[in-house]
């Protein structure tokens, strides 16, 4: 998957994540949560786990956790992912 | 049997996630009127990422996918099937084609995802003065369709009437609709209650319903919101010893089942 455009999804409600997506020469992921110190690790292989089955390889990831579940993490990136690459801007 | 639905807009994970531990007995993830056109995508891909990964334990899980005239009803479909839904709401029916080309797309679904052929049931959201008119017919189009339900906003707006609380406006749609359903041996889902901050209403409402419009039906099922599962549990808790005094089995050899009916109920 190629991303075009910048991208995001989410909302910033508690238990949701709001994620941005930006086309980049190379793959940076930045994290902010609550409880990074506890989940950090977690989520962040969470998103790479999405970002190779999805074929993401460069790229700017920004996610503002607010307590999300690994599944709204997961649909959250993916939906953005998906929006990039279709080139909508958002 | 379920006695309880409770609607969730389908692209608010805090409610879905409510709905791991609020008492209903069935979820409807709700990707139409609640989602708003931008956010179809988002919603779709929310709940078909819960349905697969969350365990809801005994639930039944359905989704409200979009009108089949939209853009969005077949890639809801794709994206819930897959995932564990079990029964469609299908908004706004009116026409048997839409329900034969659901079928077609569920038929596909199924094939392709390896679930059961036929497994995905269907429930028909009756919400306009054709789909009540037609409501026998309809629900007699598909083996799939297991229940009919009704809509009263949607229909008291088509009919272009004022939705009241007394509720009288849609009496006859109600009665109709039960008819309908027993006639084509489906099961009949009352209309939500929409204001959830008066439970009050809703438990007249629901009192109502019970003794006067659905005591054709074996048992009294409503789709709700939030606020009011346990108000409406409550209600059928107290109509199950009423059943069980004063509904007489027909038939000896329906005893034991009518009775876990009402027990379940």
């Amino acid at each position: 998957m190629k991303l075009l455009n910048h991208a995001k999804a989410g909302t910033l409600e508690s238990g949701d994540v709001f994620i941005t997506v930006t086309p980049g020469e190379e793959l940076l992921i930045h994290l902010d949560s609550p409880v990074k110190e506890q989940f950090g690790d977690a989520i962040m292989d969470l998103v790479q786990k999405v970002l190779e089955e999805q074929e993401v390889t460069s790229g700017t990831i920004e996610l503002s956790d607010q307590g999300a579940l690994d599944c709204t993490i997961r649909a959250r990136l993916i939906t953005a992912l998906e929006r990039a690459s279709k080139g909508d801007v958002s | 049997m379920k006695r309880s639905l409770l609607f969730i807009p389908g692209n608010r994970p805090n409610m879905i996630q409510n709905g791991l531990v609020l008492p209903a007995d069935a979820l409807i993830f709700d990707l139409e009127d609640s989602v708003l056109e931008e956010e179809k995508d988002a919603a779709r891909t929310l709940v078909a990422s819960a349905l697969s990964s969350l365990d809801f334990g005994l639930k039944e899980l359905v989704v409200r996918i979009n009108e089949m005239s939209s853009p969005h009803a077949l890639k809801d479909i794709e994206a819930v099937v897959p995932a564990g839904c079990e029964s469609i709401l299908l908004p706004k029916t009116e026409h048997s084609d839409d329900i034969l080309k659901l079928d077609g797309w569920l038929d596909t679904v199924e094939q392709a995802s390896g679930i059961p052929p036929g497994s995905t049931s269907l429930i028909l959201l009756i919400e306009t003065a054709l789909g009540v008119e037609k409501a026998f017919e309809l629900a007699r189009v598909s083996k799939r369709v297991k229940a009919l339900a009704l809509g009263a906003e949607d229909l008291a707006a088509d009919l272009g009437c004022e939705r009241t609380g007394e509720g009288t406006e849609i009496l006859y749609s109600r009665t109709r609709l039960v008819i309908a359903a027993r006639a084509a041996d489906v099961e009949v889902f009352d209309t939500p209650f929409t204001d959830a901050y008066d439970e009050q209403g809703c438990f007249l409402d629901t009192v109502f319903a019970r003794n006067w419009v659905l005591t054709a039906s074996s048992a009294y099922r409503r789709i709700i919101w939030r606020r009011s599962i346990r108000l409406l549990h409550r209600v059928k808790k107290r109509w199950k010893t009423h059943l069980r005094c004063n509904r007489p089995c027909k038939k000896p050899n329906e005893k034991g089942e009518a009775l876990w009916r009402f027990a379940a109920a």
